[in-house]
């Protein structure tokens, strides 16, 4: 009876340690659903952790969601009844509403809820599209960090974009704009037409929605070229889309900004030959292009792989200079109008068993400058992770294993975060490292941060993991210079979450 | 002032007691210089910071003698019962004997001595009272304690925050009533007999057998339980507060002092987290890159507008009663006495708070609190610039911050910023959560410079100069450093934390 009360009094608690956040009492966690980021008007807001508490009943179950600030202080919670096998997908704030999307058994369902965690607003998608549910469940697998896999956004503190894939005669991107009550602002679909238009958003500015565009002729073919494309984000009304190419050459769109004071847009990403495949073939080079809203491109450099990129490529211990392919995770760009592409090194290989699989080896920096002139190039050794693919993959290039390795979470990049204020960007990755500290330890599974200030060479830290007694722990994102750590103990029921300063 | 647990009743004894006007017309008779002694002074040159100190060891062998002595007495005619009262008295004795060993508590200080005297004029004014065992113990926050073996313990936090001896006076009276009323005791009792009556088991049992809403339903009886209690508990204050104003009565100690206190309790954040520190005035020296975020409060919460709490349930599960609703009780009792000839004290508490503001710095670094450490000493060093242990203080935060940052630690001595937080202490939190390495080191250098300029031989900052070697790893400089704090301070404090100070290999995190 006793060790009951004991019980019950554990139920309310909540520890709250400086820089970390326990909770206990977790009866069923998932690796990659857990614990999130909760992101806020594009930039990280704090966390949620969201856990099944009780039985309800044979189909129900009652879950917890708790809030956190970015510093880690208790910020509130929200406790909802939901089908026993639900999973949350993303969870979004915009300053006066959350928005909680959830992936069930059979749909897709929103709810959204208000300062004091009532709630607004609710909508369940029973004829979601396969495709859809498909790239939920993927998305679900690799774990949502607020940087892959993000298909919500806040449109001012008013609402939200939903980005999706339309069902119907034809597949293609659909935005629907919600209030915060989850009632339909505007909704555009995807032209009727004989292509798939594929839209992935990059940038909700108080304007505009900025995205990038792909157009197939069917689901199984790859996309030729890809697009740029401008939402008025109050109407949802296309503006233009315009096809990136300079003399011939293809282009895609990796990252795109607006250029603060101007009216201007950059636009960042790889170009390809007239008659390569912008998926399957390996890239030419990176490209950086300055555009008005309207479209019209008013800069663009290039920068080859060959002449311009691999010359300063640091040479290795055999003095030889070499650079695999390359995916490029971000890019960002420091007050001083540099901006760095942030890449991991990959290559197809042969696997062990067989298959085929797919090596990523080390980070890579560039660094171009405020007139987008090719300035530098750090390459940061790490520990290959390899990811095997069954032999009926074969045929897949290797950009296109690439891009499922990145969907699957098998990249060692993680995120990456600036301060804005103080002008540094943070890039975290998740390295392996079979040899023995100082003290004689395995080192194993450790976070490695490259720090840079656009002043010297980006500089690396390494934080040692110590995660023996967790099922399972994740990197999220946090604070500029921080990286937050959530591990989850199925032996003791807990969930527990800690920020870790770099060091520099 | 929170007893462990406490219980309603005994308000007829207080009304019974409250008029003793032989005694009380006695004692007003006292004059103030025969209460009061001479108030200590803290020098500005390097402050002797105190030592844990151990306990002696024939007050632990007197306190484990009364413990076996108190669970011997303990008879109910319920097994059960007995067997559960036991276990929690013994939990609570051995609470207290593990903090002693733990060297919680501060003995031998002049604010020990100024306890004890405070403590003689109210059992004197008051001869039914059995007098306790008094402690006082580094806690940083402003809170007293009974608890129940004959024991009341102060923290320092609350030696720190109070404005008079007769709201010291107050404090310890409002815990010898809890005493007097055996509130621990007869809660302990309380609450086993309600868990182990045959309808709370039969409700749990019922509970435990559900397969849905078990969790919800064990909440639920958890939280009527708790309500019930905590009510209990805020009726139990009222209780103290009543009696103990009536043995404030029967000294020379001004009883007004019992609402000023309750002022002092509302204001749960010592004052002097409100005041601004100058970043600029703090920061910006030689070597650090400083940033002009650091002079203003940042949005502390990126999630701020979120209140989700059940506000209803919160103030039922309470302890205490809204300081402001104790004082009007407080202030109904208070006017009917008669004006009486209190003594006049205005300020001779000062240099006590002054001295238990030096202790709190301390108590910090004794918690691995190096940012509140930093807080503290940066406050006091506003009006005492060229205090020696105040800028050795500083340089030994700094250096603590620069040395766990590299060895990714610093979470363990350096708090995040929260909305519940003060404006400035929230404030220099972030700004030192901003820095990076370079600048805690150069931040330690510069405060250890000015600490050596009044005093080189402070115990701080010699510490502080081995614990920068131990950074930067120069290991001729640490072992000079070392041999230089042994050979000065064979005793010292610091020395068990300047014997971890070993470059090869380092510590594993």
């Amino acid at each position: 009876m006793r060790k009951t009360l004991l019980f019950l009094a554990l139920l309310a608690g909540l520890s709250s340690i400086a820089q970390t956040r326990e909770f206990q009492n977790v009866l069923r966690a998932r690796a990659r659903t857990t614990g999130g980021v909760i992101m806020k008007n594009n930039e990280l807001g704090g966390y949620y952790s969201f856990y099944e508490t009780d039985k309800v009943d044979g189909k129900n179950r009652a879950f917890r969601v708790a809030l956190m600030d970015d510093n880690l202080g208790e910020a509130g919670e929200i406790r909802i009844v939901r089908p026993k096998n639900s999973i949350l997908m993303e969870c979004v704030f915009n300053g006066k509403a959350f928005l909680l999307f959830f992936l069930n058994d059979k749909n897709v369902e929103m709810e959204t809820y208000d300062t004091n965690g009532k709630k607004l607003g609710s909508k369940v998608y029973e004829d979601v599209t396969k495709w859809e549910r498909t790239r939920a469940m993927m998305a679900a697998k690799a774990g949502e960090n607020g940087e892959v896999n993000q298909s919500i956004f806040p449109i001012g503190d008013g609402g939200f974009l939903k980005q999706s894939i339309t069902k119907g005669e034809t597949y293609g991107y659909q935005l629907t704009a919600y209030n915060n009550d989850l009632t339909v602002r505007w909704e555009t679909d995807a032209p009727k037409s004989d292509m798939i238009e594929a839209v992935d958003v990059i940038e909700v500015t108080n304007d505009f929605i900025v995205g990038s565009m792909y157009k197939m002729k069917n689901r199984m073919t790859m996309p030729d070229f890809a697009l740029a494309v401008l939402f008025d984000v109050k109407t949802g009304k296309k503006l233009w889309e315009k096809e990136l190419t300079v003399d011939g050459q293809k282009m895609t769109v990796l990252n795109a900004f607006p250029a603060e004071g101007k009216d201007e847009l950059v636009f960042t990403g790889e170009f390809f030959g007239p008659k390569d495949n912008i998926v399957k073939d390996k890239s030419k080079g990176l490209y950086a292009m300055r555009t008005g809203y309207d479209g019209v491109p008013t800069q663009t450099e290039f920068y080859s792989w060959e002449k311009d990129i691999l010359p300063l490529v640091p040479a290795d211990e055999k003095g030889k200079k070499e650079l695999d392919r390359i995916l490029f995770h971000k890019m960002v760009r420091l007050k001083s109008g540099s901006i760095y592409c942030i890449g991991e090194e990959y290559k197809k290989v042969m696997g062990a068993t067989g298959g085929i699989q797919i090596t990523t080896k080390n980070l890579v920096v560039l660094e171009l400058g405020p007139d987008l002139k090719m300035k530098g190039c750090s390459v940061i050794p790490k520990s290959k992770q390899r990811t095997e693919f069954p032999m009926e993959y074969v045929q897949l290039s290797a950009s296109v294993l690439a891009q499922l390795t990145k969907q699957m979470g098998f990249f060692d990049y993680e995120f990456t975060t600036q301060d804005k204020v103080g002008d540094r960007f943070f890039v975290t990755y998740v390295g392996f490292d079979r040899g023995k500290n100082e003290s004689g330890d395995k080192v194993g599974s450790y976070i490695g941060t490259v720090i840079g200030d656009g002043k010297s060479k980006p500089t690396v830290d390494k934080y040692d993991v110590d995660a023996k007694d967790a099922t399972f722990f994740r990197v999220l994102p946090a604070k500029a210079g921080y990286v937050a750590i959530y591990e989850y103990s199925k032996k003791l029921k807990r969930i527990n979450f800690r920020l870790e300063k770099m060091a520099y | 002032m929170t007893p462990v647990i406490t219980r309603l009743r005994m308000v007829p004894y207080i009304f019974a007691e409250r008029v003793c006007p032989f005694l009380l017309l006695a004692l007003l008779g006292l004059s103030s210089t025969m209460v009061f002694s001479q108030a200590p002074e803290v020098s500005s040159g390097c402050w002797a910071a105190w030592k844990g100190s151990a306990p002696a060891e024939e007050m632990l062998t007197s306190i484990r003698a009364q413990y076996a002595a108190d669970l011997k007495g303990i008879k109910f005619n319920n097994y059960a019962l007995q067997r559960a009262v036991v276990e929690d008295r013994k939990e609570l004795q051995t609470d207290l004997l593990k903090s002693l060993e733990d060297e919680q508590f501060i003995f031998g200080t002049p604010l020990n001595a100024l306890l004890d005297s405070v403590m003689d004029l109210l059992v004197g004014g008051n001869p039914e009272i059995v007098r306790p065992r008094l402690l006082l113990s580094w806690y940083p926050w402003p809170n007293a304690s009974c608890r129940g073996e004959g024991t009341i313990v102060v923290d320092l936090g609350l030696m720190e925050r109070i404005r008079t001896r007769s709201e010291l006076a107050f404090v310890m009276a409002h815990e010898l009533a809890h005493q007097q009323l055996d509130h621990v005791n007869s809660s302990i009792v309380q609450v086993n007999q309600h868990l182990l009556s045959k309808e709370f088991k039969a409700e749990v049992r019922a509970t435990m057998r559900k397969e849905y809403n078990r969790v919800a339903e064990l909440e639920r009886l958890f939280v009527g339980f708790s309500v019930n209690e905590r009510r209990h508990s805020r009726n139990h204050e009222i209780a103290a507060d009543s009696l103990g104003l009536i043995f404030l009565l029967h000294t020379p100690f001004d009883p007004a002092a019992a609402l000023s206190t309750m002022d002092m309790l509302d204001r749960c954040d010592n004052e002097r987290d409100s005041l601004p520190i100058d970043a600029h005035w703090a920061f910006e020296y030689p070597g650090v890159a400083f940033d002009a975020r650091w002079t203003g409060l940042r949005t502390v919460s990126s999630l701020a507008a979120v209140d989700t709490r059940d506000h209803v349930l919160e103030d039922s599960l309470k302890t205490h009663p809204d300081c402001m609703k104790r004082k009007r009780v407080l202030a109904a009792e208070l006017s009917d006495t008669l004006p009486g000839n209190w003594a006049a004290e205005s300020t001779a508490y000062e240099p006590y708070a002054h001295m238990s503001s030096y202790a709190t710095i301390e108590s910090a670094f004794r918690s691995d609190d190096a940012g509140r450490a930093i807080f503290l000493a940066l406050q006091l060093l506003k009006s005492d610039p060229g205090n020696a242990y105040l800028n050795a203080a500083l340089a030994r935060g700094f250096a603590t911050l620069s040395v766990c940052a590299a060895e990714h630690r610093l979470s363990h001595v350096l708090d995040q910023p929260t909305k519940r937080q003060a404006r400035s202490y929230a404030q220099l939190l972030q700004a030192l959560n901003d820095m990076r390495i370079s600048d805690m080191g150069a931040l330690a250098d510069h405060y250890l410079s000015m600490a050596r300029a009044t005093d080189p031989r402070c115990e701080d900052t010699v510490y502080t100069t081995a614990l920068l070697a131990y950074g930067r790893k120069n290991a001729t400089d640490l072992d000079q450093a070392k041999s230089d704090y042994l050979s000065t301070f064979p005793d010292g404090r610091l020395t068990e934390r300047i014997g971890e100070l070993t470059l090869a290999p380092p510590a594993k995190h």
